[in-house]
């Protein structure tokens, strides 16, 4: 039921976005289409991009953006920065690596959150990019991240010991089977992907820490190395903190990694109960 | 919801896309209609509450309660049969989720 309605309204989007969504550089835009139309080997793609500026008045809306196929890379990023060199240079959004180790490029593409720079454009229909849903627009597709990255420091992501390390001045030894315990927690990139993806976290973001801060104080509180488990689990052991987390797991789909936040959530929950 | 960010920009940030745009997945949708259903199965138990055990169970004895219980569900259309889809929905989805969610009792992950 809710499903449909859902769809519905996705369907909805695209379909009154020419009627009601005005274009802002329709001239320079117009002028290059022209273009692609006129040659006859040409696989043209449209894609809606979500743009706001804060300098004009205007509400935000979905600009039409067609390029050629054959001359564009793979990928989504591929895409934005051939749209920015050639059409528009006002388009803005976060890039660096453009291999998926940064976390920079992270946006919803087609409604689904991902790494723009790992996410292949695909063939067909028009492709809607939007930035990641539920976070305040600075501009065009970035967003502002510091609520995410005030809730990753609060949960104190470094090292900490109560007693001197066995040898001092080297490294604290750690077991072939405790690191592997902190596999598939270390990987993650901090893209937000997962936490911009989670209802619950769209509700209460503030309050709640969401998964990838989470994952985060899972892997402190999985290191045989960290002394400080039991203020871990009692400073996540909150109403909200933690258990705004309905396991809903759609931080494990959009994960660009393929890390599950949400296996990590329900660990800090199982020790929550022992401890 | 917006935010003010410098007084002398004096503008208020958007908020970007959220329900309209995220694609419904099977992750997600199963959440939320275990939470409709259980929400609506809730408010059909508390009329039952408040209709048949404030009177008494015996009151099924009496023909003419039994007459208007079927007679007033039948006023919307498929209302039985929307009302068995959500209770098995629920209770499937219960299972379900207990199960996956004490399905890492087993192994040897805890610290």
């Amino acid at each position: 039921m809710a499903t449909a309605l859902l769809r519905r309204a996705i369907s909805r989007v695209p379909a009154l976005s020419p009627a009601i969504f005005s274009r802002a550089h329709a001239s320079a835009a117009e002028a290059q289409q022209v273009e692609p139309k006129a040659k006859s080997t040409t696989t043209p793609k449209t894609f809606q991009i979500y743009r706001w500026n804060p300098n004009s008045p205007q509400k935000p809306e979905l600009q039409n953006y067609e390029i050629d196929l054959k001359e564009c890379g793979p990928m989504i990023l591929d895409a934005l920065i051939k749209i920015k060199n050639e059409m528009d240079p006002t388009l803005t959004f976060r890039r660096s690596c453009r291999e998926g180790i940064c976390g920079s490029c992270a946006m919803n593409i087609d409604g689904r959150n991902g790494l723009a720079c790992l996410t292949k454009i695909s063939s067909g229909g028009p492709t809607m990019v939007t930035p990641l849903p539920h976070m305040f627009v600075i501009k065009d597709l970035v967003v502002d991240m510091t609520n995410f990255y005030n809730q990753y420091k609060s949960i104190e992501p470094w090292l900490k010991r109560k007693s001197e390390p066995s040898s001092p001045g080297k490294e604290i030894l750690q077991s072939k089977e405790d690191r592997k315990k902190l596999d598939g927690m270390y990987e993650c990139i901090l893209c937000a992907c997962c936490s911009t993806s989670c209802p619950s976290y769209w509700w209460n973001p503030k309050s709640y820490l969401g998964p990838a801060a989470l994952l985060h104080a899972n892997r402190w509180i999985m290191d045989s190395r960290d002394e400080y488990t039991k203020e871990r689990l009692d400073a996540v052991n909150d109403e909200f903190k933690l258990y705004r987390c309905h396991t809903i797991l759609n931080c494990a789909k959009a994960c660009p990694k393929g890390l599950n936040p949400g296996m990590q959530i329900q660990n800090i929950k199982k020790l929550e109960l022992t401890s | 919801m917006k935010k003010k960010i410098q007084p002398k920009m004096n503008i208020l940030r958007p908020l970007s896309p959220h329900l309209p745009i995220y694609k419904p997945q099977l992750t997600s949708t199963f959440p939320i209609s275990h939470r409709i259903s259980g929400a609506f199965l809730a408010t059909i138990l508390f009329f039952f509450y408040l209709l048949c055990l404030k009177i008494g169970l015996i009151c099924f004895t009496y023909e003419n309660v039994c007459q208007l219980i079927f007679y007033s569900s039948k006023l919307i259309l498929i209302s039985v049969e929307i009302t068995a889809l959500a209770l098995s929905y629920h209770i499937y989805n219960g299972v379900r989720h207990l199960l996956t969610d004490f399905s890492g009792f087993g192994r040897k992950r805890w610290k």
